[in-house]
């Protein structure tokens, strides 16, 4: 009998895990909405190859709350610990969740519904990635009511194409990342023939069209496109698709995260060493690890980067100003590479979003 | 005496199902619009593709990876077919209806294609040509972009038939389509188990080489039951392109495979009703516990899920739905009204 009741408790014990599941949820499953402060997402990746994007991005919105909302943060060296206190135009902004994104479209929305529909967000900043925002972009279609601030996301179609008018940006995008790169290449470099090697995706194509933009105006021709799916692991494919450097001037090369020194070593193995000045690359050529595997090997090369002054550091007014109030609210945030578009961006869509608040009265 | 010493299972177990259906039915009623759009709608389509599955596992003993991959050609053919100038995929601008049709025509015919290549495997080897197909179906359409590109194919809510209406402003809408669905899935399965082919595919399963003695073509019986459990999971797969309006890759990834296998195990492989259960649990906890950390080990949805996960394992293989089989067998023992130790519930018994 004894073990029957040892066996029936054991038998019990995922039962009352779910119970204990349920006992929390149940209180949201039949709750209404009662709310007259403003709730606040932050959407960013936990996840995925811009995982480190949690930490970096939510310390970027949060400072800005803090210096312009007068938000205190619960924990300066931790970010997601949250922030109190803030407020503008006569509404408290409550920060109601912070999403976690894997760079897929599928968890994008997942996250977007978890936090707009279940936590009520009326605003959301967020999210990272080129698209993750074209898919939040038609979200917001659909959502009329709720507010989008991206965060620093560099595709155009959102703002562009799809143009949905509850979303907003307000920082560059991959295109305007890379303008002017096309004119160095036709001016300073010479190249009158071009080929391009980019991701096959929003985020790509948008920074290949900053440099086609500008490298055709001044009579430039692109003799040949790759473009590699994302998750590609051999580019040697793709490689052998790009014209010789004997046919072609030059590459732009717009292949991000971990395919880009993947990729560039492939071009290596068909075609031996690359020029430094027969290749413009995007910002992937500086980040994610790029900047000590890829960028030792092109010194002299120019790549477009996050529209942030971080070469050589933050120099004027404004920018010091920045600098100073990372560093007031969270000091060493992202390795204490402040200039960087991920913490840089996710503080302009959050101060954006308080300028907005405060001159439409909450 | 208590519930459980008395009566009949399949009452108690019936009394259970018209009270969750009519639970279900003034679901619109009773929750929030969250639960009611994302955590009820979002279960019983997951739950269709689940049961696919767990069909396939219960009454083919074939536990196939691949149904996520099938889910996914539904929901991206149907996106093809009816959206309109979208940067991906075909985007051919089709009556819904039309496409529905030869989403599931489609989807159904690979799934005959797929049975038919590993119908005459067993095992392990099933195992891994089934997670191929799952694999083949991510870089499909990942990387052949006039079909749709990581990105993915969007809006494909805007082009949903007049009875499912806009799943955004009318979400009850679709609420009960995906319920009434699930229900004939349901239904279909049962019905489809207790026929001369569902029989023979149970005694396929058990005696693979005595049916063969007798006559009975046991590939084609594998391989016609899982053309059924694909025509189930492109159900699923339509359901999904318009709860969610967009389809990825990642959408029917290795992740989702592995998410839909442990839907399955926590809602118990060996009976139908456990893919709902399941499907039901793995949302509500994956929606609720983002936020937790468990001490010392930390982390959230991946281990409190994986803790869930490994404590049915060890208690219960069965599954949740094997919770209550034996839950029940014990009221039983405490009633008296038996002696010796009962047997797990054979498979296919509840069929």
């Amino acid at each position: 009998m004894s073990r029957l009741k040892v066996r029936g408790w054991k038998l019990l014990l995922p039962v009352l895990a779910l119970a204990i599941t349920a006992a929390a949820v149940s209180a949201t499953a039949f709750a209404q909405p009662a709310a007259k402060v403003v709730r606040v997402a932050i959407m960013t990746d936990c996840k995925g190859g811009f995982a480190f994007g949690s930490e970096v991005d939510t310390g970027g919105a949060f400072a800005a709350l803090a210096q312009y909302a007068g938000g205190k943060p619960v924990d300066k060296k931790k970010p997601t610990a949250g922030i109190k206190g803030a407020h503008a135009g006569g509404a408290s902004i409550k920060i109601v969740g912070i999403g976690c994104g894997n760079d897929t479209v599928d968890v994008a929305i997942k996250e977007t519904r978890r936090l707009m529909e279940q936590l009520k967000a009326d605003v959301m900043i967020g999210p990272l990635s080129g698209d993750e925002a074209v898919a939040v972009a038609r979200y917001a279609k659909q959502h009329p009511t709720k507010l989008f601030v991206i965060g620093t996301a560099g595709s155009q179609d959102p703002t562009l194409q799809l143009a949905t008018k509850n979303v907003f940006r307000y920082h560059g995008d991959g295109a305007q990342w890379n303008a002017g790169s096309g004119e160095i290449a036709y001016k300073k470099l010479g190249w009158r023939k071009a080929a391009i090697i980019m991701d096959d995706y929003s985020f790509g194509w948008t920074s290949a069209a900053g440099f086609i933009a500008d490298f055709c105006a001044n009579g430039g021709s692109i003799v040949k496109r790759v473009f590699p799916p994302l998750g590609t692991t051999d580019y040697s494919s793709f490689i052998q698709q790009l014209p010789p450097p004997d046919k072609v001037d030059g590459y732009f090369w717009v292949v991000g995260g971990t395919g880009t020194s993947p990729s560039l070593t492939a071009f290596e193995q068909a075609y031996g060493k690359l020029d430094p000045k027969k290749v413009i690359g995007n910002l992937f050529f500086a980040f994610l690890g790029a900047d000590k595997v890829v960028a030792p090997k092109f010194v002299g090369a120019y790549v477009g980067g996050f529209g942030t002054p971080w070469v050589g550091g933050l120099q004027n007014k404004q920018a010091k100003g920045y600098e100073a109030a990372i560093n007031k609210w969270y000091p060493g945030l992202d390795g204490g590479n402040y200039a960087d578009g991920f913490v840089y961006n996710y503080y302009n869509a959050a101060w954006a979003f308080v300028r907005g608040l405060t001159a439409s009265g909450g | 005496m208590n519930l459980l010493a008395g009566g009949t299972k399949s009452v108690a177990e019936r009394s259970f199902a018209a009270a969750a259906l009519i639970l279900a039915l003034v679901g619109p009623l009773l929750f929030n619009e969250y639960w009611v759009s994302f955590i009820l709608t979002q279960t019983f389509l997951i739950g269709i593709a689940a049961a696919s599955l767990i069909f396939l596992s219960a009454y083919g003993g074939m536990v196939s990876l691949s149904q996520t991959a099938l889910f996914g050609i539904s929901a991206f053919a149907l996106g093809n077919m009816v959206t309109q100038g979208e940067a991906k995929g075909l985007h051919l601008g089709w009556n819904p209806w039309l496409s529905v049709v030869l989403a599931i025509l489609i989807t159904t015919a690979v799934g005959l294609l797929f049975g038919a290549i590993s119908s005459r495997s067993a095992g392990i080897y099933f195992l891994m040509i089934t997670l191929t197909y799952s694999v083949i179906g991510t870089y499909f359409f990942g990387q052949v972009t006039i079909v749709s590109g990581f990105s993915g194919i969007g809006g494909i809510d805007n082009y949903t038939p007049s009875i499912v209406g806009s799943p955004t402003t009318q979400p009850n809408r679709l609420y009960y389509v995906a319920l009434v669905v699930a229900i004939l899935a349901y239904i279909l399965i049962r019905y489809l188990v207790r026929t001369p082919f569902g029989l023979a595919l149970q005694g396929v399963r058990d005696e693979p080489v005595r049916m063969s003695s007798l006559g009975f073509n046991v590939a084609l019986h594998r391989t016609l039951a899982f053309g059924f459990a694909a025509f189930v999971a492109s159900l699923a797969g339509i359901l999904f392109a318009w709860w969610n309006g967009t389809v990825a890759p990642d959408t029917i990834g290795l992740q989702s495979t592995i998410d839909l296998l442990v839907i399955c195990v926590i809602g118990g492989l060996r009976r139908v009703e456990g893919a709902w259960l399941g499907a039901f649990a793995f949302i509500v906890i994956n929606n609720y516990v983002r936020d937790v950390s468990v001490p010392v080990l930390g982390g959230s949805f991946n281990t409190i899920i994986g803790l869930i996960f490994l404590v049915i394992v060890i208690v219960s293989p069965d599954g949740l739905m094997g919770i209550w089989d034996r839950l029940w067998s014990l009221g039983r023992r405490r009633g008296g009204s038996a002696t010796g130790p009962v047997a797990a519930t054979p498979s296919g018994s509840h069929g």
